[in-house]
């Protein structure tokens, strides 16, 4: 007992540095939990699995570092106590400091964080299995440690090496998971994950036992061989695994490579509905391709025209319509951008309905495929871009005052730069764009190149809708908490301002102007004070939306990221009907245990796997490649010749470590499968063993052979001389 | 009071100094028959050595005849016995001569200086153990 | 060889390679039960992984150690408890307390008696609420004295004990060893007789202390015998001749006729030699050889003890391979 409060006492020293490190994560990680909830898991599975490793690692190296020095292992061997019980009480001392490091920073951080967080739910025992389970296995570091700096070896790397199994050992479980393979191969693997971490600790405690600076003695059946030979059994089996999967692997890509069809190959196109110049929807076939000048292009193979029905399903039988539209050269890529020929994705999904967006960002105004930079002195300068590759401009447009439009306002002479130029139309293909910033809303006549000022007011926000409410088309601005209303109209009053396509998706910016208008205030509403007071962490961002609720009312919702969301209806009249309601996000239902699986076995280092499966991959490519016999051939032959050299060196570096038979055979197997690094790891596991020449036939033999293995000659020295007899 | 006196470092191994020591004492006078000896264990710890020592030297004196071990009550100077042949003890005085009288020649003593000196100390013994 | 004395500590053929060094070679030793052994030798003679290996700290490489009749690679705890086990240096975890190293050691031995802990600790002047990393060399050595003793061990280890204490401490330790050995003497009741192996470069100690005397010389045992014994084992002859300067051929017959001859030193038209192990009528045998007048000289146990490290070093530099010249000690 009181070898363990020593003991316990020696790694508590770490804990306050333990205690803070934790507490930071869990500081971080924490307030994502009831927003994020399988980000939470994740994120803290891994933070979990990492720290643990460290950590252990640090208790182990902690502990074994002071046996390093002979008198101090003296000290503690010479006590009454067996070397067992010694260790089996560092690894007990070590696990109570190390779940301690886990669950007190987290106690207190979860307390504290409850205080003033409305978020925080109550503890979830599956919500934390994950992290549990990751942490505890990350414990297998410790004994990983101890056998570390316990086993024989003189050189650095030899000992630090030793990491490479439990690591290994550690990653066979992520491996199952994260490799999307047959559940044969993911239970062998769990298996074999299982087996390691047990077996590693026994190879700890037997290598801290045995811990006496020794070479390696094979015949002699200590316990230490027996355990090396058992570590050596479970090596191999992960070789053989490893083999047989890599040998599976050949054989599928091979057979895919050979029996699949050149129709289903995969060239890399796609289907997508998009505009067509007209405005009506087309069914498109596309392939994206990297040109260096300009960016990634899409090359539109086919495009189908839309039943009117908007049946998708029958598309496949459309007409071609957009062959010849096709741009070729990069001035033909150039004009259709300028044009506004475009072809617009509108495959995407949102989650809310969403009619205007209010965003708070300062870069640029998109509108045409036109961005736009604000000078400070006023100056506006629009550059074509390619939108999707925007780092060169492609073209430059410069407007001066005198090209701002028939007002000749100064344009932006008091701005900040929180809201510079902003579109509120979205990337329009239309004639008349509306952007807005700090000081009032625009008109971009993209033919004429010309800017009107519609309005001249602050603005913190726009929006602009196609219907809220009753109303039809509406311009929202806000400034502080006055929010005023504006009728768009068009200034022909002959001229209806167009409908939205319908059938559209959801969610869609209006875009559909194409004619001038004019704007007529409707009504102004001030909202309540409290409206963007938020009691909670204050750096987390927060995005307001307007959601048009139908004929009578719409709403303006806030969230707040990590917190929450907060809405206030307003009807037509402009009153405020719903006082202002917060909705704390609801609590993420713990995933289902099954789902909870891959997450409890996050792996840190995923690289070993990787970097075997970039070697097997870059051996025989990927199966699209494999289109030709010849570099097949090329490839398995360069593979037999590495196999051969590892053999080899294997047996080179077997001998010099001389190794028996039984595990030069070993060694040489797993180097079929491991390649060229496995004589290095014979060099750094094996410890060099001392040897003299025979004096009958000068060959090098082991010293502490009795005979030479080579002449048989005996080498049991005569006792030397000068012993001496009690004499009394 | 006798007491003993050991240097390390010596030529003289410590259970011949004791022995010695002892000798000496019981030829002086400084113990004489009936005398009681410090335990062996007192002794040691005393001197700082080994027991064994201390018992090596007694058992040296008590072979030599001068103490002899009482059962359960520890060593005592005894009656001198004769242990050695008349031509052994001569020997043994007579190395001694020899040194003193190659000292005292070297000094520049006389036969006669010698033989007064010898005599004078004889006397000065004598009239101590009559005490 | 020892058969007729019972040997706390045994070793066959006792052989340990740091990689190609041989640090310890074949060494076969000893050590009877109820005495004090000591230990000598130069630095990095194999004192140490010696001891180590008997401790079964390190593995030998070839043969093995008896201790108290069991393989010293196999101790088991309950084993341990009857040994006792002085490291190089005295360690000790710093940041524990003499009292926790005493209440650490109390619920770990098995006879442990906490009187004898507060007297050694006393004796030494130490106290107790102090951390083992604040105290002296020689208080950290009185503590570990106190924890091995205090658990009554039948056989005690000390590897250099003495090593950079100062003189009270130094004699504070000899008192403490002394007492502790005391309870070997026929008048004590105690059963079990305590044994001490002790390796260390004070010779005063060894003459106080110790009953044997072993010398090792690179990995090997040179000489292990009783210490009044290893007086007479080492002989200094200074041989008087009547020309003025002694011949080569005159130095040349007497290396040739003497066996363990350990030095040799013309001065002037005297010759001092230095003989181990010599034979009793040597010094009839050299008169008569020499035609010279014989004198022998008196030694000091330091005296013995360099000569016989000389010995080995002098045919070592002769000769490369000491063995051969070094002709087999008789037995005395």
């Amino acid at each position: 007992m009181r070898l363990f409060w020593k003991e316990l006492r020696e790694c508590a020293r770490t804990l306050p540095l333990a205690f803070v490190v934790f507490a930071l994560v869990w500081w971080f990680l924490l307030p994502s939990r009831s927003v994020y909830g399988g980000q939470f898991d994740i994120n803290s599975a891994n933070a979990a699995a990492l720290l643990g490793c460290v950590y252990s690692l640090l208790l182990g190296v902690l502990q074994a570092w002071p046996l390093q020095r002979i008198d101090v292992r003296g000290w503690l061997f010479s006590q009454p106590v067996s070397r067992r019980r010694v260790y089996w009480t560092q690894t007990l001392a070590a696990v109570v400091v190390y779940m301690a490091a886990m669950i007190v920073p987290y106690c207190v951080t979860y307390w504290y964080l409850r205080t003033y967080l409305p978020a925080m739910s109550p503890i979830e025992p599956n919500a934390f299995l994950a992290a549990g389970v990751a942490y505890l296995y990350g414990f297998i570091m410790h004994p990983a440690a101890i056998w570390m700096l316990s086993r024989p070896a003189k050189w650095v790397g030899s000992k630090s090496f030793t990491l490479a199994l439990p690591i290994g050992i550690f990653m066979l479980p992520m491996a199952a998971i994260y490799t999307p393979f047959t559940w044969l191969f993911t239970s062998a693997l769990l298996l074999l994950g299982i087996v390691g971490t047990v077996s590693i600790f026994g190879v700890a405690e037997d290598a801290f036992t045995a811990s006496a600076n020794m070479p390696p003695r094979w015949r002699s059946d200590t316990l230490a061989s027996r355990w090396l030979r058992r570590s050596g059994a479970v090596a191999t089996t992960i070789a053989v695994v490893i083999a047989v999967w890599t040998a599976c692997g050949v054989i599928v890509s091979l057979a895919e490579s050979i029996l699949r069809s050149p129709e289903t190959h995969n060239d890399g196109a796609y289907h997508a509905y998009r505009f067509q110049p007209d405005g009506d929807i087309a069914r498109v076939k596309i392939k994206s391709e990297y040109d260096p000048k300009i960016g990634t292009l899409e090359k539109i193979l086919a495009a189908y025209e839309l039943p009117a029905t908007n049946d998708l399903a029958e598309a496949k039988a459309l007409r071609k319509v957009a062959d010849d539209s096709q741009p070729n050269t990069d001035q033909e890529y150039l004009q259709t951008l300028r044009e506004g020929h475009f072809l617009r994705d509108i495959n995407y999904p949102v989650p809310f309905r969403l009619f205007g967006q209010i965003e708070e960002h300062n870069e640029t105004a998109s509108s045409d495929g036109v961005v736009w930079y604000r000078h400070a002195d006023g100056y506006v300068l629009g550059y074509v871009h390619d939108y999707n590759n925007s780092r060169e401009p492609l073209l430059r447009k410069v407007m001066d005052r005198s090209g701002l439009g028939s007002t000749n306002v100064p344009f932006g002479r008091s701005h900040v730069a929180q809201l510079p130029l902003h579109s509120l139309t979205g990337f329009s293909i239309a004639q008349h764009t509306y952007l807005f910033d700090n000081e009032g809303v625009y008109d971009y006549d993209s033919a004429n190149q010309k800017l009107d000022v519609l309005l001249e007011q602050p603005i913190d926000s726009a929006a602009i809708f196609e219907r809220l409410g009753g109303h039809g088309w509406t311009l929202y601005t806000r400034d502080g908490l006055t929010v005023s209303l504006f009728d768009v109209l068009p200034v022909d009053e002959t001229t209806a301002l167009p409908e939205s396509p319908t059938g559209l998706p959801i969610g869609f910016t209006p875009e559909l102007l194409w004619a001038k208008t004019k704007l007529v205030l409707r009504q102004t509403i001030e909202l309540p004070a409290s409206t963007f007071e938020w009691a909670d962490l204050p750096k987390n961002w927060s995005q307001a939306e307007i959601v048009d609720l139908g004929n009578d009312s719409f709403q303006l919702v806030q969230w707040r990221s990590r917190v929450g969301m907060k809405t206030l209806r307003i009807n037509d009249s402009g009153v405020i009907a719903d006082s202002e309601k917060t909705y704390v996000w609801p609590r993420v239902r713990p995933a289902p245990l099954s789902s909870q699986i891959p997450v409890v076995l996050v792996p840190p280092v995923l690289a070993a796997i990787s970097i075997g499966f970039g070697i097997w991959q870059a051996t025989f490519g990927s199966p699209d490649t494999v289109t030709t016999t010849v570099e097949w051939i090329l490839a398995f032959t360069l593979l037999l010749i590495h196999a051969g050299w590892a053999w080899w060196l294997t047996r080179w570096a077997c001998l010099h470590r001389n190794l028996n038979d039984k595990h030069t055979l070993t060694w040489k197997l797993v180097s079929l499968a491991l390649g060229i690094v496995v004589p290095a790891i014979v060099l750094c596991v094996h410890e060099r063993v001392a040897v003299q020449v025979c004096l009958e036939c000068e060959n090098r033999i082991r010293v502490d052979e009795l005979a030479c293995s080579a002449c048989g000659a005996s080498h049991a020295e005569t006792p030397p001389l000068g012993i001496e007899i009690m004499a009394r | 009071m006798f007491s003993l006196h050991i240097s390390t470092g010596s030529d003289v191994p410590i259970f011949r100094q004791i022995v010695a020591q002892v000798r000496s004492a019981i030829a002086t006078g400084t113990l004489s028959v009936g005398d009681g000896l410090p335990s062996v264990r007192g002794l040691a710890a005393e001197l700082v050595v080994n027991h064994n020592t201390v018992a090596k030297a007694y058992t040296q004196l008590v072979q030599d005849g001068l103490i002899e071990s009482q059962q359960g009550r520890g060593y005592f100077v005894t009656q001198r016995r004769e242990i050695y042949t008349k031509a052994e003890r001569t020997r043994r005085v007579k190395s001694l001569i020899e040194p003193l009288l190659s000292e005292a020649k070297t000094l520049g003593f006389d036969d006669e200086e010698i033989l007064a000196l010898v005599t004078n100390e004889i006397e000065k013994l004598s009239r101590k153990r009559k005490e | 060889m020892i058969a007729d004395l019972p040997t706390a500590i045994h070793t066959q053929d006792l052989t340990r390679y740091f990689h190609q060094h041989r640090v310890v070679d074949g060494l076969n030793f000893a050590v009877p039960t109820g005495r004090v052994t000591a230990l000598l030798g130069l630095n990095g003679a194999g004192k140490t992984t010696a001891i180590r290996m008997i401790m079964g700290l390190v593995c030998p490489t070839r043969g093995h150690a008896t201790v108290l009749g069991q393989n010293s690679q196999q101790m088991p705890p309950e084993h341990l408890a009857r040994i006792g086990y002085l490291v190089e240096g005295h360690y000790l975890p710093g940041w524990m307390r003499v009292s926790e190293i005493e209440s650490l050691c109390r619920d770990i031995q098995p006879r442990w008696d906490h009187h004898r802990f507060a007297q050694i600790v006393e004796h030494f002047a130490i106290d107790r609420r102090q951390r083992c990393g604040q105290i002296s060399r020689g208080q950290r050595a009185g503590v570990s004295l106190a924890s091995v003793l205090a658990a009554d061990p039948e056989l005690l280890i000390l590897d250099d004990p003495a090593l950079g204490l100062d003189p009270v401490s130094r004699r504070a330790l000899n008192e403490t060893l002394l007492e502790f050995i005391a309870v070997n003497e026929a008048e004590s009741t105690q059963a079990t007789p305590r044994t001490v192996l002790l390796s260390t470069h004070h010779l005063d100690d060894v003459e106080r202390i110790a009953d044997d005397v072993a010398v090792m010389i690179d990995g090997r045992l040179l000489v292990h015998t009783d210490l009044a014994d290893f007086q007479l084992r080492v002989s200094r002859f200074e041989i008087q001749f009547t020309g003025e300067s002694i011949s080569d051929e005159t130095t040349e017959i007497v290396r040739r006729q003497v066996s363990g001859l350990v030095e040799i030193r013309p001065i002037g038209n005297r010759l001092q030699i230095c003989v181990a192990d010599a034979a009793d009528d040597l010094a009839d045998r050299l008169a008569n050889v020499t035609g010279g007048d014989i004198e022998m000289i008196a030694t000091t146990l330091s005296d013995r003890v360099i000569a016989y490290l000389s010995l080995q070093r002098s045919s070592r530099f002769d000769h490369p391979l000491p063995s051969h010249v070094h002709s087999e000690p008789t037995r005395s």
